[in-house]
């Protein structure tokens, strides 16, 4: 048991040897009646002139009793916290809450001076819209907290924090609406949390690890955002929300697929613009993931797939050309990834000449040598914008898309066909917290088609999803 | 505990193994597969009956290298055997090219292999599963080989030349009886025993007039130090079949009689003489149908057209050409004379006994026990009544 | 466990159980039957119907058909009639597979490819036949839409190209004609024994059974329709015209120019049919769990039915000519007897107690 002793000496050895860091800092300062009082604080994270003004500056004028309580009430921090284990103390020193101790403490007082390092509320860079708020996400939990509690100005709302992490001890919380979240899921999520064993907790992402039952499939089941207004709705749909401090991906589940083919803007355009977006954007990605495959499998092995005069452009481009179609397909493809790839990690100082080289160089002058053929890059290109339609699934449609053409090119048009296949049988039996992934499609859920591919009038949208088990089931008046 | 753990890992195993299996056969990419780089693309063939067997013509495309794209070479490649398949064998050991009909959009029985049998013909053809039967079929003036070895002065390929006479435009013009594979095979199998294709035959062109693309023809028939002229293709004839044999021509008039009578008529013109010279009237609509009457055996042809006057060969007035109705002589006119192909028409099938209209399917459809009950030819046993109506539209 | 709802029933029947019978039945009843192909084809459908309607009688028990049969026959003779059923079904699944492999090699390949090009099949059917039968549900919800739409697509380009008329004349092939196309036939139809496969896995609500014999009208219907299109599209070249439903839409006008636009069409059909031909395999693997007492896995079962299954494959590969002879003329009577018989006469079971 280490408890406090009261010994202001000994209690200042006790928290020096579990806290030996340098920027672990102690103030001794005393009261109007010369009393002694120690402050501990973490000099990185405390914003000590909120110390000073709220602690050391009303101490100086205290003359009253000695008990934690009489103390707590002089100062001025709304968030004092009693404790009177030195391991407790010494937690939340390194939060960020400074420490005060006296001779004759019975317990020590924790202050909520925590210096907050947060980047400024914009927009996220992977969720950008025309029309529709600009806020993201950011690094703190407390702050993404407030961005909810803004939105959803309820009673409903329930917050439940959770530390993860022994040596990180991150902040998880949980957030639901009670009355319209499935209770079975926000009891299996909160369980999942529980449960969790981990040194350091980074980022949420690692939580996805946890939350998914298979975590290697690429079948995502978890749901991710950066955007508070796409939190708030999701929760009111009946979903359960996690966010988790030090990173601005917030994630809920259950997750459906056609959660990654809407987008908040289509909420704020006309129903019909909505419903044309959100096909273009499954057109998009089929055509990006199938494309490249069927031109392979064409070329390899049913030339009838092209039209006669298609087919003799496309032998009179690839005359010359040393690699077979396959082939030459799966290096551009390899070529535009390594693209892809460098993009996002280089400086941006040179990003613009590294763009050239890759538009020119790789491009044109690729194809000017002989080494590939037109068609192969216009169809990769195609196929590598079509796949960002929906960057939520990018991940997942990348490997598909190259597993689709290794397919076709070993197997032709029927093993695209097969891959499908499994493909779809695979998709049904994914689950997210009892719920199909493939839901409102498998099973067929009819109301719910109204806002998936299609999207219907706000007006027809009376209803919660069934898919999500609310148990209060209409959010809107007839 | 071993063997559940071993039984937990083994589908990712299997994963594993079969994206190995994947990866390598896509690496080595043999499953008795045909480059595209040697593929023949035959765009059309010919076919000739040679004294013991056939002799095939493959008009093969050639694409043009290279980044500018587009534009197609043809290349005729030829090879007799007993067979067709002989034939085709004997293209693929000529050219290293596996010889793909797929593309085949027209087929060309020369005189002589219509005259024998087309069926015959054909049938390697019909028999193929990788064969389009939508693809063209025609008789040619002479020998396929000829004509497909003709320079066009139209297009690059001659093949691609002759195709255009048969687009549904074409037809519509009412000079030409498109026919397909299908069509053939399904009239020459069936009750009528019956078929009909466009007759082809090349003509020179007007040396002022199209002065010829380059074709870049030659490959195995060889090129001639001096060129041919080009060639215009005409296929306003049609050949008659019975049992699978040529038996008749129809002329440019019939032909199109025969068009005006099935309604296919949207933008053809209609000539005849009257008031002392000859007038050609454009149609505007074109309505037609054949009426089999079983008590008496009679058919019936209607045609009923509505038009205006597009151009005379002698001058008119300035309020006569404004007007562009055509006058009541002229419309009789067009009557008598579009009455009188289609009566030359049904004479001429009933002496060839070339069921076109599809009678004999009609009676043997609707009215079986009459079609067991005949003793010869239906059309033998037939009576004809024609109407024509024609109307002037201003 | 999970449980199938009426609606994938019906689905399954409107929408994935006809389009077995569009590859190379029609040719087959155009040899026996000509013109009057329709008829031994409604034949058989009226039959399906009415054994559809019978075991969905049946399936008011709530039971799956394992406990039916142990209920009426004790569990060794539960056994032996589910390991029956497995044999019947392997032996069914044969000549399917085999109009799949001759339509891939033929359809999806220019030069006639190896045995290899069908191979994967197989390793979808073992992914497929290790689920519970009673999955398939989701995959029905999936299939109908793409089925239908496949269906749709390929009539709207294929009915401008039919002339009717070549229906007539009616009964000209005599009763001969339709007796001898009713028995080529046959082997076709054997779905309401895979609907028995289904029993104990859905809530019978009232009202189901008639439902799904309606249902399974309708998909014949649409059979049916197809089979005219068919005949007045081919009319005397009919006979030649294996793997109907890939032909039939390639005479509409813009194909021209836009090239074979019917494939997507066919894709999607050729998608639904690797699992409609999967399925007898997956009934069989069924059986074999079921009539073990669940002591063989399913993934065990899958394997080997597969295996078993590639391996008649493998035999009868270049003997068309003797497997349509065995399966049309000498054993043709099994699948009216297993099809449709026996599944009808699981009416007559003597039903467990339901549980409340």
């Amino acid at each position: 048991m280490n408890k406090i002793t009261g010994t202001l000496r000994r209690d200042e050895a006790e928290l020096k040897r579990l806290l030996p860091a340098e920027d672990v800092l102690t103030f001794p300062f005393r009261g109007q009646d010369g009393r002694e009082f120690l402050l501990v604080f973490a000099d990185p994270v405390t914003d000590k002139e909120l110390l000073g003004e709220q602690v050391i500056r009303p101490l100086g004028d205290y003359g009253g009793g000695m008990s934690a309580k009489e103390v707590a009430e002089c100062l001025t921090s709304p968030e004092i916290k009693q404790l009177s284990r030195v391991s407790d103390l010494a937690a939340e020193i390194l939060a960020g809450n400074p420490v005060l101790l006296w001779e004759g403490a019975d317990a020590g007082l924790a202050c909520g001076t925590k210096k907050v390092f947060a980047r400024a509320v914009a927009e996220p860079p992977t969720d950008v819209t025309v029309k529709g708020p600009r806020e993201g996400f950011v690094e703190d939990v407390k702050i993404n907290c407030a961005l909810v509690r803004k939105r959803l100005k309820t009673c409903e709302l329930r917050l439940h924090t959770v530390q993860i992490g022994r040596r990180s001890k991150t902040a998880v919380t949980v957030c639901y609406l009670d009355g319209i979240s499935d209770m079975a899921v926000v009891k299996q999520v909160k369980r999942i949390l529980r449960r969790i064993d981990i040194d350091v907790l980074p980022d949420s992402s690692y939580l996805i690890h946890f939350l998914s039952p298979k975590p290697h499939s690429l079948v995502k089941r978890v749901g991710t955002t950066e955007k508070p207004d796409i939190f708030c709705a999701k929760i009111a749909e009946g979903r359960v929300g996690i966010l988790a401090d030090g990173s601005p991906i917030a994630l809920t589940v259950p997750y459906l697929l056609a959660e990654d083919f809407q987008s908040a803007e289509d909420y704020f355009v006309p129903a019909a613009r909505a419903t044309f977006t959100r096909l273009l954007r499954l057109f998009a990605l089929l055509t990006a993931i199938y494309l490249p495959a069927f031109y392979i499998a064409a070329q390899l092995y049913k030339l009838q797939l092209f039209p006669v005069k298609l087919l003799l452009t496309i032998m009179g481009s690839i005359q010359g050309i040393p690699l077979s179609p396959s082939l030459e397909m799966l290096l551009v493809l390899l070529v535009l990834e390594v693209l892809n790839e460098a993009s996002i990690r280089m400086p941006k100082y040179v990003g613009m000449a590294l763009s050239v080289v890759g538009a020119l160089v790789l491009g044109e002058t690729a194809v000017r040598a002989g080494f590939v053929s037109t068609p192969a890059i216009i169809i990769i290109a195609f196929s590598g914008i079509g796949l960002y339609a929906v960057p939520n699934l990018i991940e997942a449609t990348s490997v598909v898309r190259l597993l689709m053409l290794l397919v076709a090119g070993s197997t032709g048009p029927y093993g695209i066909i097969l891959f499908t296949a499994f493909l779809l049988c695979f998709l049904c039996r994914c689950e997210s917290f009892g719920t199909s992934v493939l839901a409102p499609f498998s099973p067929l859920i009819a109301r719910d088609l109204k806002d998936s591919l299609v999207k219907y009038e706000l007006s027809a949208l009376g209803m919660r999803p069934r898919a999500l088990n609310s148990k209060n089931k209409r959010r809107m008046a007839p | 505990m071993r063997a559940e753990r071993f039984f937990r890992r083994l589908p990712a195993r299997l994963y594993l193994l079969l994206l190995a299996v994947v990866v390598f056969s896509f690496f080595s990419n043999d499953f008795g597969l045909v480059d595209i780089q040697k593929t023949a693309i035959i765009l059309s063939a010919g076919i000739d009956r040679s004294e013991d067997g056939f002799y095939l013509t493959a008009q093969i495309a050639v694409p043009k290298g290279g980044t500018d794209g587009g534009g197609t070479n043809a290349v005729n490649v030829c090879a007799a055997g007993d067979t067709l398949p002989e034939c085709v064998e004997g293209i693929y050991a000529q050219t290293g090219w596996v010889p793909k009909f797929i593309f085949c959009d027209l087929l060309l029985l020369g005189e002589a292999a219509a005259e024998k049998d087309a069926v015959a013909c054909l049938d390697f053809f019909l028999r193929s599963e990788y064969m389009p039967d939508s693809s063209l079929v025609a008789v040619c003036e002479g020998t396929a080989h000829a004509v497909l070895s003709t320079q066009s002065a139209v297009d690059e390929a001659a093949s691609l030349a002759v195709e255009k006479l048969f687009t549904d435009a074409a037809e519509k013009s009412g000079r030409v009886c498109k026919m397909t594979l299908r069509e053939f095979a399904a009239g020459c199998y069936g009750v009528t025993e019956s078929g009909y294709m466009p007759y082809l035959s090349a003509l020179d062109a007007e040396q002022t007039g199209s002065a010829g693309k380059e074709s870049g023809q030659g490959g195995q028939d060889g090129q001639s130090a001096e060129k041919e002229p080009p060639k215009v293709y005409t296929a306003a004839r049609t050949a008659l079949f019975f049992r699978g044999r040529m038996q008749g021509v129809l002329t440019p008039q019939q032909t199109l009689a025969f068009q005006l009578l099935r309604g296919k008529v949207y933008a053809g013109t209609v000539t005849a003489e009257a008031e002392g010279s000859r007038v050609s009237l454009g149609i505007l609509q074109n309505d037609g149908g054949i009426r089999l009457d079983v008590r008496p055996l009679r058919a019936e042809f209607s045609v009923t057209l509505h038009v205006r006057t597009t151009g005379k060969s002698a001058p008119d007035a300035l309020p006569e050409i404004s007007r562009s109705a055509p006058s009541r002589a002229q419309c009789a006119a067009a009557e008598n004379a579009i009455a009188a192909d289609l009566t030359s028409l049904f004479k001429t099938c009933e002496e060839t006994g070339c069921d076109m209209f599809g009678l004999g399917r009609t009676l043997h459809r609707l009215h079986p026990n009459e079609f067991s009950a005949l003793h010869g030819p239906l059309l033998g046993e037939l009576s004809l009544s024609v109407r024509v109506r024609v109307f002037g539209a201003g | 466990m999970k449980e199938l709802s009426a609606r994938q029933l019906y689905f399954y029947f409107l929408c994935i159980a006809p389009v077995g019978k569009l590859i190379l039945m029609p040719a087959q009843l155009v040899s026996g039957a000509k013109n009057d192909l329709l008829f031994p084809a409604l034949l058989h459908m009226l039959l399906s119907a009415g054994a559809v309607f019978c075991v969905m009688l049946a399936a008011r028990a709530e039971k799956p058909l394992p406990e039916l049969l142990s209920a009426a026959f004790g569990r060794i003779g539960a056994a032996a009639i589910l390991f029956l059923f497995a044999a019947f079904f392997l032996f069914a699944a044969v000549f399917p597979l085999t109009e799949q492999m001759l339509l891939v090699q033929s359809v999806y390949y220019d030069t006639l490819p190896s045995i290899l090009s069908f191979l994967p099949f197989f390793l979808f059917s073992a992914y497929f036949c290790a689920r519970p039968f009673a999955e398939n549900g989701r995959i029905f919800d999936l299939l109908a839409p793409l089925s239908a739409l496949g269906f749709l697509g390929l009539m709207v380009l294929a009915v401008p190209s039919a002339d009717f008329s070549a229906l007539l004349p009616a009964g000209a092939a005599g009763g001969n004609g339709f007796l001898l196309a009713a028995c080529e036939s046959a082997l076709w139809f054997f779905d309401p024994a895979l609907l028995l496969l289904f029993a104990g896995r859905f809530r019978y609500r009232s009202g189901m059974a008639w439902k799904t014999a309606a249902f399974s009208l309708l998909g014949s219907a649409a059979v049916l329709f197809f089979l005219a299109v068919f005949y007045g599209i081919f009319s005397d070249l009919a006979l030649r015209q294996t793997f109907a439903f890939a032909k039939v839409s390639k005479y509409f006008s813009a194909i021209t120019v836009l090239g074979r636009i019917d494939y997507l069409f066919l894709c999607l059909l050729t998608l639904v049919m690797a699992f409609y031909a999967a399925l007898p395999l997956q009934a069989c693997c069924a059986c074999l769990h079921g009539g073990t007492n669940g002591k063989l896995p399913r993934p065990a079962a899958a394997c080997a039915v597969n295996a078993a299954a590639l391996a008649l494959l493998l035999l009868t590969r270049f003997r068309y000519a003797a497997l349509q002879e065995w399966l049309m003329h000498k054993l043709f009577w099994i699948f009216p007897l297993f099809g449709v018989l026996l599944p009808a006469l699981t009416l007559l079971l003597r039903r467990p107690r339901r549980a409340r």
